[in-house]
C-alpha cells in the first residue's frame, strides 16, 4: 500500500514538473499548444495527488500500521474522525495535503480562465504547478508520508491526547487554505508582468482568491487561539509563542495587501506595495512552515528536528529573487503617473499610512520571533572582533509592548479611513463628522475610568477602538440617509469592509478585557466545601470516575451560585488516556457575553480528601470569537453577488 | 513641501519609530537564552536580565507537592558537558512533566542557595508531535 502511495506521489511529481515545464513555455510564447500541454500534465498531475491522498486517507481509516506515518499519528483505539485528521496531524501528511489543495485551486483556475490570453493563463498555472511539485519534492525525497516499517506493528503509537480535540479537525486545514490560497492571487500577479500589463487586471480577477485565502487564513488563526484557550499549558488564546507568530506574520501582510489591493484596483494607486506585500505574504506563508518545521526555533508546538529547512530556505530565496528581478525589470508599467497629487489625510493617503503600519507590526513580530537566530548569528560575526555575548529571545511581554502602538495606530484608521474621501484632504466635513464619535470616545474612556479602570494602556486602546467603532456608525447612518438602505446591497464592497471593520473593533474590546481585567483564584477544598468568587459561590463536589473510548476521566463537579441563584454545575477533569502515562486537563468553561468562567482541576487528591480547583474569570472574552466572525462574514459579503463595485 | 521630501521625512519618521520600539523592547524585555552550562557559568550577570534556560529533568530528583502546586527538581544539559543545577518551582505543574522530559523555565538564579528560581515551567511534548526525521530514516 506504502508503495502505490508512493508511486502516486512520484507520478505527481513528474507530471507536475512537465506541466510547470509547458507553462513556463507557454508564458513566452503566444502559441496555445503549450498551455493546452500543460493542462494535460496538470490534470494528470491532481489526479496522481488526489490518489495518492485517497490512499493515504485508506491506510489510515483502515489502520495499516505497516506504514509508519498510520502508526505514528493514530491506534486502533482512535476515533474515526481523528483518523481522518492525522492526513494533516504530521508533518508528512501536511506537506502532502498542502500540495492536493494547489493542484485543486489550479485546476478551478483552469477552468476559470479557459479563455483567457494563454500567457496570462500559463503564467498562473505556472506558478501554481511550480509550487505543488516543490511539495512533492518534499513528500518524496525527505519526509515520505507512506515509507514503510520493516514489520507490521501490532498497533499504532497513538494521536497525542493534546491533538484529539475538534480543533485538529477544523484548525489545520482551514490554515492550510489559506497558506495554499495566497498562490493563487502570486500567479496572477505574475501573469501581469509577464503579460506587461500595469492595469487593475490581475487585482480584479484575483480579487475572490484573495478574500478567500484571507478569510481562511482569519479563520484557521482564531480557531487556533480558540483551541490554544481549551487546551491547558498553551498559555491561552495568544502567547506569542513561534508557532502562533508564524500564521499570523503571513496574515498581517495580506491584511495589508487587501488594502492595498483596493486602492490599485480603484485609484491605480499603490501597484508597487500592491505587489510587494502580496510578495511579502506568499513568503511569509512559507517561511511560517519553515519556521516550525526545521525546527531552528524552539517552540512548545514544536515539530522534530528535520532537514526540510534547507528546501525551505531555497525555495523562498529563489522564489523571492525571481520575483524582484521581474518586478524591478518592469518597474515602469507600475509607477503612478499622478503620484504628485497625493495626500496623507485623503482615503489613500491613509491606506498608505495603513500599509506601513501593518509592515511595522510585521517586523517588529518578525524580529522577536527570530531573534534567537538573529542574535546568535549577530554574536557570531562580532566574535571575529572580540564582542561576546549570550543569546538572546523575549517573551510575551515583550511582543505586548512593542505590538500595542501598531494595534493603536489600525484601530484609529480603521475608523477614520472609511469617513475620508478619495483624493481630497480632510477638511471641515470630515472633522464635523467625527465629533459625535470623538464624543463617544471620550465618554468610553471616562466611564471606564470612573468604574475604577484606570490603567493608561486600556484606557487609550478602549479609546481608540470606540472612535472607530462610533465612525463606522457614523458613517453608515450619514450613506443610508444620504442614499437610503439600498446602499448596504448595492454597495458591498464598502458595506461588507464596514462589516470588518465592526468585527475587529468587536474583537478588540473583546482582547482588551480578556487581558487586562482577568481575574485569577485558585482553592484546596474538601468535596462538598464551597468557597467565593467575586459574586460567585463554588461548591465543589465529589470526585467522579467516567470510561470513555480511549481514556479514564476523573472530574469534580463545581455547582456555581450567583446571588444564592444556581446557574450552573461544571466538570472540570483530568484524562487518563490509555498507553499514556500522565493526566491531561481537561477545563470547563461556562461562557457568557459578560465573560467566561473557566475551571481548572488543579490537585486531587482520594486518600488526603482534597479538591484544587482554580477558577478564572475572563471577561468579554466571547466577543472575540463573534467579532472574528462578522469579520469573515463582512468579507465574504464584498464579494457576494456580482453587483456593481462602490 | 514637495512630494519627495514628505516621503522621506514620512519613512525616516517610521524607520525611527519601528527601531525605537524594537530597541526599547530588547532592552526592558529580552532575556538570555541559555544553557546550563551558560547559567553557572556567569549567573550574576545575567541575572540583570530574565533568563529562559532548557534542559533535561534528571530522573530520581523530582520532588513533587501537588496540593501546593511546588516542584523541585535537577535539570542537565543535553548536549554540552551536562551542567546540573537546581529548579525551584512554583505554579501549575504542566500534565507532561515527569523525568527525562525537555522543559524550557525561565526566571533568575539564586545565587545564594544555588538553585534556579523558575517563574514558568513549560515542557516539550515527550513523543513531540513528531519523530526526528533523522530517527526516522534510521528507522525506515
Amino acid at each position: 500500500m506504502g508503495g502505490a502511495g508512493f508511486l502516486f506521489m512520484l507520478l505527481a511529481l513528474i507530471t507536475g514538473a512537465g506541466a510547470s515545464y509547458f507553462y513556463l513555455t507557454g508564458m513566452r510564447s503566444e502559441n496555445k499548444i503549450y498551455d493546452k500541454i500543460g493542462g494535460y500534465f496538470l490534470i494528470a498531475q491532481t489526479a496522481a495527488i488526489g490518489i495518492a491522498s485517497l490512499i493515504l486517507l485508506l491506510a489510515l481509516v483502515t489502520s495499516n500500521f505497516k506504514i509508519e506515518y498510520v502508526a505514528q499519528y493514530t491506534d486502533l483505539a482512535l476515533p474515526m474522525v481523528y483518523k481522518l485528521s492525522a492526513f494533516w496531524a504530521g508533518q508528512a501528511g501536511s506537506l502532502l495535503f498542502w500540495g492536493l489543495l494547489l493542484v485543486i485551486f489550479a485546476m478551478v483556475e483552469m477552468i476559470r480562465l479557459r479563455d483567457y490570453d494563454p500567457r496570462y493563463k500559463s503564467s498562473v498555472l505556472f506558478i501554481i504547478s511550480v509550487s505543488s511539485s516543490f511539495f512533492l519534492i518534499l513528500t518524496c525525497f525527505v519526509t515520505n508520508p507512506f515509507a514503510e516499517l520493516g514489520f507490521m506493528p501490532q498497533d499504532g503509537v497513538g494521536m497525542n491526547p493534546l491533538l484529539q480535540n475538534p480543533g485538529m479537525i477544523y484548525h489545520p486545514p482551514t490554515l492550510f487554505l489559506g497558506f495554499a490560497g495566497f498562490t493563487v492571487p502570486l500567479g496572477h500577479a505574475i501573469a501581469s508582468i509577464i503579460t506587461n500589463d500595469g492595469s487593475n487586471l490581475w487585482v480584479k480577477e484575483s480579487r475572490g482568491w484573495a478574500i478567500f485565502s484571507w478569510v481562511f487564513l482569519t479563520i484557521g488563526i482564531v480557531l487556533g487561539g480558540q483551541w490554544a484557550y481549551v487546551e491547558l499549558g498553551w498559555g491561552g488564546y495568544w502567547a506569542w509563542d513561534p508557532v502562533e507568530n508564524a500564521s499570523l506574520l503571513p496574515w498581517i501582510t495580506a491584511t495589508a495587501y487587501m488594502h492595498s489591493a483596493l486602492i490599485y484596483e480603484q485609484r491605480n494607486k499603490l501597484k508597487i506595495w500592491t505587489h510587494t506585500l502580496l510578495m511579502t505574504s506568499f513568503l511569509l506563508c512559507i517561511f511560517g512552515t519553515f519556521l516550525t518545521r526545521s525546527g531552528v526555533i524552539e517552540s512548545v508546538h514544536s515539530f522534530g528536528k528535520s532537514s526540510l529547512g534547507t528546501f525551505f530556505i531555497v525555495f523562498m530565496v529563489v522564489a523571492a529573487a525571481a520575483y524582484l528581478i521581474m518586478l524591478l525589470t518592469n518597474l515602469k508599467l507600475y509607477k503612478d503617473p499622478e503620484e504628485k497629487e497625493f495626500h496623507f489625510s485623503s482615503r489613500e493617503g491613509m491606506f498608505f499610512i495603513a500599509n506601513w503600519v501593518f509592515l511595522g507590526l510585521m517586523v517588529v513580530v518578525l524580529v522577536g520571533t527570530t531573534m534567537p537566530i538573529l542574535s546568535q548569528a549577530y554574536y557570531g560575526i562580532m566574535g571575529i572582533f572580540g564582542v561576546v555575548g549570550n543569546k538572546l529571545t523575549v517573551n510575551i511581554p515583550y511582543f505586548n509592548k512593542v505590538s500595542t502602538p501598531f494595534f493603536i495606530l489600525i484601530l484609529l484608521f480603521a475608523g477614520l479611513a472609511p469617513m475620508a474621501q478619495y483624493g481630497k484632504e480632510v477638511g471641515e466635513t470630515f472633522y464635523k463628522r467625527i465629533i459625535p464619535a470623538v464624543i463617544a470616545a471620550l465618554a468610553s474612556m471616562v466611564l471606564m475610568y470612573v468604574k475604577g479602570y484606570t490603567m493608561p494602556i486600556p484606557l487609550i486602546l478602549t479609546g481608540v477602538t470606540s472612535l472607530s467603532l462610533a465612525t463606522i456608525i457614523t458613517k453608515i447612518v450619514i450613506s443610508v440617509k444620504n442614499n437610503g438602505a439600498k446602499v448596504m446591497l448595492t454597495q458591498r464592497r464598502l458595506y461588507g469592509g464596514l462589516l470588518v471593520h465592526i468585527g475587529v473593533v468587536i474583537m478588540a474590546y473583546g482582547i482588551i478585557a480578556s487581558s487586562f481585567y482577568n481575574i485569577k483564584d485558585e482553592h484546596v477544598v474538601a468535596p462538598g466545601e464551597s468557597f467565593s468568587f467575586g459574586q460567585y459561590e463554588m461548591q465543589v463536589g465529589e470526585l467522579t470516575v467516567n470510561q470513555s473510548q480511549n481514556f479514564t476521566s476523573v472530574y469534580a463537579p463545581v455547582k456555581v451560585t450567583e446571588n444564592g441563584k444556581e446557574i450552573v454545575t461544571v466538570a472540570p477533569e483530568r484524562r487518563f488516556y490509555n498507553k499514556r502515562e500522565e493526566a491531561w486537563a481537561e477545563v470547563a468553561i461556562y461562557s457568557k457575553l459578560k465573560g467566561d468562567l473557566y475551571f481548572i482541576l488543579a490537585s486531587y487528591s482520594k486518600p488526603e480528601n482534597y479538591i484544587g480547583i482554580q477558577v478564572v474569570y475572563e471577561p468579554l472574552l466571547v466577543w472575540l470569537w463573534i467579532g472574528c466572525a462578522i469579520m469573515c462574514v463582512g468579507a465574504v459579503y464584498t464579494v457576494s453577488g456580482r453587483s456593481k463595485n462602490a | 513641501m514637495n512630494k519627495n521630501t514628505k516621503f522621506l521625512v514620512a519613512t525616516a519618521v517610521i524607520v525611527i519609530a519601528i527601531s525605537f520600539l524594537l530597541f526599547s523592547g530588547f532592552k526592558s524585555e529580552g532575556v538570555y537564552y541559555l544553557t546550563v552550562g551558560e547559567v553557572l557559568h556567569n549567573p550574576e550577570k545575567l541575572n540583570e536580565k530574565g533568563m529562559r534556560v532548557s534542559g533535561e529533568v534528571i530522573p530520581g530528583t523530582i520532588t513533587k507537592n501537588t496540593k501546593e502546586r511546588h516542584l523541585v527538581f535537577d535539570i542537565m544539559d543535553v548536549e554540552e558537558g551536562g551542567a546540573v543545577m537546581t529548579v525551584d518551582y512554583k505554579g501549575i505543574i504542566p500534565d507532561t512533566f515527569k523525568e527525562e522530559i525537555h522543559v524550557i523555565i525561565e526566571g533568575n538564579y539564586d545565587i545564594e542557595n544555588k538553585k534556579f528560581i523558575a517563574k514558568t515551567l513549560l515542557t516539550k511534548c515527550p513523543s513531540k508531535y513528531e519523530v526526528d526525521a533523522e530517527e526516522e530514516t534510521t528507522k525506515g
